[in-house]
């Protein structure tokens, strides 16, 4: 097994133990995403893929181990504090803002920054400081609406669209903020083929583009081998393989996993 | 008898009463998760029959109370089961809230109103509801009483209430823990889909136990009917005093409430007797008790578990707020309103125009709603606190010489610090109790703060002379009422303002989902906050405007209970948009005028008001928005055309039909279903053949859970049939189908955690000899059966699901991932139950995704992948090779990536 390069800005994940009431949901798992890198995890049913992916966004509590993102130790912080600090993640079930058009879904995504004058400027509208503000974001946000393909949909409630469009919605807002770190939980699941082809090119030019790591879980092997650099393979909440994805996929460990044959433990 | 222990003993038989409510809340809040603010109501209802039935119809005591609790409360119960909870059910928090409070505003005076047309009308000779009275208790009449005290008097009235709180939270507890329907209620309580899976006809369960909540709530009635004077504040003010016992009970527990409701009057016996304050100080500390304790609860105890991600019921906005309306279009129906308003102030009369003034105060007040829970999803029960505060507030500063708008705006900041106070500590918790969290403090403040002489200055009140703009004076009605037209005209430019801002496109986030508003960098908890203290900021000017119109505000002017009728306002014009605010304003102060028109009765606003509100439940965006809320769910062509990119690759699915010419046990044709708009299967056929294994194998995501929940009766198919026995049961609900012999184990354990295994093994075994024999098989078991299943082992939970099915085998039994995260020697015994199970005649459908082990054991394999059959057939044509591929996709998948 090739040891992690460690990289000062990239995803680490040490010794990560989680438990909920007694069972085990992961141990001693460790993880590594440099910027550039599209890493996948693989496992079977009840192998802690979501509970790990839930632990680096912050949903679910580590009981122990380390998670930093270059510099930043986030072991400890809130979902909102992560995403401050560039952690932008899908989610399994596509969760857009359905009470916002599609283009305020992006918008949102930048917002946190602040735009100048507080509430009294959201009361009052028209203030310049903010205008200019607005421009840049609008701008933004028009490129990753074009990127994703979402521009005859802009003005419409998200609420309003098909699972496939949500979930480039979910995408678009997810990378508009130009993330650091990208967690994609099953993104293909409800898309046809074309939108996954589509969806595998903007995860690829997001990586490349923006330096920006990207932790893929998903089901569909097809598509995770076609897109990521590196695996890792999870049963029964532990490693089973990390390393270079076709390293991975030919071992017999991940195999017997799978499919059950012979005594895993 | 010491002063302690008569104190003591007088409190807890008057808080049976509290106990009474906290059982009957619980009960309604465990099986519909629906607080049912309207219990309060419910109880003065009966109350009010009760009175009728005795004193007017002259009917002797015990057949009336008889009538009112076995035929009256339970004919209610059902009733509201009916048009109303089961509904609610489906709806989300806000609107569950919304709901129940119209109901509590509609009620009492609905009943009341009945009655006098019985009177009127029908000539039924009742007795009159002007005078004061109070009915006759169930004891000895005048009831006995006995001086235990110097000063402490308990009366057999009140032992009565007592000696049936007890018996009746006995009774429940009995119910629910030893009777078979307890278990049905507990165990669709724990785990709806598996009671059903295992034959609970959960819906008959829920609406039974509505029924007895209700009729609880009419036992209350009548025990207390004569303690107190016929109010309905009375009856709704004792239901929240007991809110904090069923709030202490964690909303789960009956003896637990029951208990806390007794400790509830204890207490408050105690401190009246004890703490001495001076009653210019703190007047209303004493009977602030409860609602100290109330707050107190929610803070420790409340936590909202239910509101994880992707859990909520989540709402949609209003179907025409999506702005695809020019702004002039959109703008131009109410510039015609405010002309037609203005217009209409200079033609009627003085006393008239006034009236326009303070419909247009009211709606500034009501904007504060539209903020708060329109655009904040937060249900505020506060409001009138916090209007009083502004108003107090302006009160105190003009008569120090300030003038009017600059007061009335340090009046809204007092609000708003009003707001934050509760808010920070309460927003965490959740939905209901926000609600109930604001609830306390507007009665902490109605009853302490307000009641202090220094502040709202006593019984006459204080004096707030209105504003004058430069040399206009405003002391013309007519003048005021364009003025307020205008400061409302402006703060819904604010509020519209608002939603179109970063700070509202960030509420709007959170209301559709906290956790990926959180993904993203907003703040759920600085968002909702915001919301709430502009919401209280409004409220408070608002409450300086309206007491500006009277000149005069007083302690009893804006109070809670007025606050609950405000919501019901709202709610009925639509509290998601700032129009709705208008309407209600206008509403709020002009119906009882235009119903005067028709009748003398002074109950009619409240009813329409009340009822209006329960409406939300079909309508949730209120009155403006009924219109086009129909037309859109006619022709929801433009939603279909963003639909129509969602076809389903239309891959043929390599169909092999497995037919060994015996007729198939159950046969799926052409079933299509999925969740929330995403098709998870895309046209399943095949037929399971009677008698042996079925495996139905493939990868995460392949549909194996959907179609077994398609199968059960779980999940609603869009298209095709499912046939059993060759008979089609598509339309069968999951209960009917595990009667006749069709089980579902679902995914991981099929337990119910909440229950000892004993009663795990009672839901499906009714017979006590039965359990036995399961003991006998399972040594295992035995020593466990008073633990609770969640404390099993992961194969001893396996063995709990599995063990009753084979001491009463179904006809066919679905095993969906039975060895999910099960050590192999654990999957090996498990197997040689499922051969048991076969051999003793059962089909069994075994779904899993690791397959290699299934070969073994099973007769015919379904491979599935991305919701469609990929190959079938019995197992000889099937070898681990066939099914690698399938799996890692280099044959059949025709992935071209």
């Amino acid at each position: 097994m090739n040891p992690p390069v460690s990289d000062s800005n990239g995803l680490s994940v040490e010794n990560l133990s989680v438990s909920f009431g007694g069972v085990q949901a992961l141990r001693d798992v460790r993880v590594q995403v440099s910027p550039g890198e599209i890493h996948g995890v693989i496992g079977p049913n009840g192998a802690g893929k979501t509970t790990l992916f839930d632990v680096i966004a912050g949903v679910v509590r580590a009981d122990t181990g380390k998670i930093s993102l270059g510099s930043d130790v986030i072991t400890r912080s809130s979902p909102t504090a992560r995403a401050r600090l560039g952690v932008r993640r899908t989610f399994q079930r596509a969760q857009v803002f359905g009470h916002l058009s599609v283009r305020d879904n992006l918008l949102t995504a930048i917002e946190w920054r602040g735009g100048g004058g507080g509430v009294l400027a959201d009361v009052l509208k028209r203030v310049p400081s903010r205008q200019q503000l607005e421009v840049e974001r609008q701008r933004r946000v028009d490129e990753v609406l074009a990127m994703c393909e979402l521009e005859d949909v802009a003005s419409i409630l998200a609420a309003a669209l098909p699972i496939g469009r949500a979930r480039m919605v979910e995408l678009g807002r997810a990378i508009v903020d130009e993330p650091r770190l990208l967690l994609l939980d099953e993104p293909t699941s409800g898309l046809d083929e074309v939108e996954t082809e589509r969806l595998a090119q903007i995860v690829r030019m997001v990586a490349a583009g923006e330096k920006c790591g990207v932790l893929l879980v998903e089901h569909d092997i097809a598509f995770i081998m076609s897109l990521s650099d590196s695996l890792t393979a999870l049963n029964l909440g532990e490693v089973l393989a990390d390393g270079p994805a076709s390293d991975v996929i030919a071992s017999t460990a991940v195999h017997d996993a799978y499919l059950g044959t012979g005594a895993t433990t | 008898m010491s002063k302690f222990l008569s104190l003591a003993l007088s409190g807890g038989i008057f808080g049976g009463i509290y106990g009474l409510f906290a059982s009957g809340l619980v009960l309604t809040y465990t099986t519909t998760k629906v607080f049912n603010f309207a219990y309060g109501a419910i109880a003065f209802c009966s109350a009010y029959v009760f009175f009728q039935l005795n004193s007017g119809l002259g009917l002797a005591i015990v057949p009336s109370a008889l009538l009112t609790i076995g035929v009256f409360a339970p004919l209610l119960g059902l009733l509201l089961d009916t048009i109303i909870f089961r509904a609610l059910t489906r709806r989300n928090e806000v609107v569950r809230i919304v709901a129940t409070i119209g109901l509590a505003v509609a009620l009492p005076p609905l009943i009341l109103l009945i009655g006098s047309w019985l009177t009127v009308t029908a000539g039924v000779d009742l007795a009159s509801d002007q005078q004061v009275f109070l009915p006759p208790g169930l004891g000895p009449a005048p009831p006995a009483r006995w001086q235990i005290a110097d000063g402490v008097v308990l009366d057999s009235n009140q032992l009565a209430v007592f000696v049936a709180a007890v018996i009746v939270a006995a009774g429940l507890w009995l119910i629910i823990r030893h009777t078979r329907l307890g278990l049905s209620i507990r165990a669709t309580v724990d785990r709806t889909d598996l009671a059903s899976a295992r034959g609970i006809d959960t819906v008959r369960t829920s609406r039974i136990s509505t029924v007895t909540s209700t009729t609880i709530a009419g036992l209350a009635g009548v025990l207390i009917a004569p303690l107190f004077n016929l109010e309905p504040t009375v009856f709704t003010f004792l239901m929240f005093v007991a809110t904090a016992a069923a709030v202490i009970g964690r909303l789960q527990s009956i003896p637990i409430a029951m208990a806390a409701g007794v400790a509830l009057g204890v207490v408050q016996s105690l401190v009246s007797g004890y703490v001495e304050v001076s009653p210019q100080l703190l007047p209303g500390l004493r009977s602030a008790v409860p609602f100290v304790l109330l707050l107190g609860g929610l803070l420790l105890l409340g936590r909202d578990r239910s509101r994880r991600a992707g859990t909520t019921i989540e709402e949609t906005a209003a179907p025409d707020v999506s702005g695809d309306v020019v702004a002039w279009r959109r703008r131009l129906p109410w510039a015609l309103c405010a002309v037609a308003f203005i217009g209409w102030v200079f033609l009627v009369d003085e006393f008239q125009a006034s009236l326009a003034a303070k419909s247009m105060a009211m709606a500034v007040i009501f904007l504060s709603f539209v903020i708060v829970t329109g655009i904040g999803s937060m249900v505020s029960l506060a409001q009138a606190a916090f209007a009083m505060s502004g108003a107090v507030t302006a009160a105190i500063l003009t008569s120090h010489g300030w003038p009017f708008f600059l007061a009335a705006a340090v009046g809204a900041v007092v609000a708003m610090l009003a707001g934050l106070l509760v808010a920070i500590p309460s927003l965490r918790l959740g939905g209901l109790s926000l609600a109930l969290a604001t609830l306390a403090m507007g009665f902490m403040a109605d009853r302490v703060v307000f009641r202090i002489e220094a502040v709202t200055g006593g019984s006459s009140g204080r004096e707030l002379p209105r504003p004058s703009l430069g040399p206009i004076s405003l002391d013309s009605d007519r003048a005021y009422a364009i003025v307020l037209l205008a400061i409302f005209g402006l703060l819904a430019l604010f509020v519209t303002n608002i939603i179109k801002s970063p700070t509202g496109r960030a509420m709007g986030a959170v209301r559709s989902s906290e956790v990926a508003a959180a993904s993203v960098g907003v703040s759920p908890v600085r968002a909702k906050l915001t919301m709430f203290s502009v919401s209280a900021m409004v409220a408070g000017f608002g409450g300086a405007l309206m007491a500006s119109t009277n000149m005069r505000i007083s302690s009893t002017d804006f109070s809670t209970p007025l606050g609950l009728v405000w919501v019901a306002v709202v709610a009925v014009f639509g509290i998601q948009r700032v129009g709705g605010a208008f309407a209600a304003g206008l509403a709020f102060v002009f119906l009882p005028s235009v119903v005067g028109w028709f009748t003398d009765s002074t109950l009619w606003p409240q009813v329409l008001f009340g009822l209006g509100a329960v409406a939300v439940v079909r309508y949730p965006y209120g009155l403006l928005s009924v219109s086009t809320f129909k037309r859109r769910r006619r022709t929801p062509a433009d939603r279909e055309h963003y639909l129509e990119h969602e076809q389903p690759p239309s891959t043929p699915s390599p169909e092999v039909s497995i037919d060994d010419g015996s007729q198939g046990i159950c046969r799926l044709e052409g079933i299509v279903a999925g969740y929330g708009g995403v098709e998870v299967l895309h046209g399943i056929d095949f037929s399971v053949p009677r008698g042996g294994i079925l495996a139905i194998v493939g990868p995460n995501g392949a549909g194996k859970s959907t179609l077994c929940s398609v199968m059960a009766g779980l999940l609603p198919s869009t298209a095709g049939s499912v046939e059993f026995d060759g008979v089609d049961i598509s339309q069968l609900p999951a209960d009917k189908r595990a009667s006749i012999g069709l089980v579902l184990a679902p995914e991981s354990r099929g337990i119910f955690p909440g229950l000892t295994v004993e009663e795990n093994l009672a839901v499906w075994l009714s017979d006590p000899g039965d359990r036995e024999l399961v003991m006998q098989r399972f040594p295992a078991l035995a020593p466990r059966r008073k633990l609770m299943a969640n404390l099993l082992s992961g194969g001893e939970q396996q063995i709990l699901t599995m063990a009753p099915l084979l001491i009463r085998p179904p006809q066919l039994l679905i095993s969906d991932e039975p060895t999910l995260g099960l050590a192999p020697r654990i999957t090996e015994s498990l197997f040689e139950l499922m051969a048991e199970l076969r051999d003793g005649g059962t089909t069994i459908v075994l779904v899993a995704e690791q397959a290699a082990n299934l070969l073994e054991i099973a007769d015919h394999i379904v491979v599935m992948d991305l919701g469609r059959v990929l190959a079938a057939g019995p197992v000889e044509h099937f070898d681990s090779q066939i099914i690698t591929d399938l799996y890692f996709g280099e044959s059949a998948s025709g992935r071209t990536i």
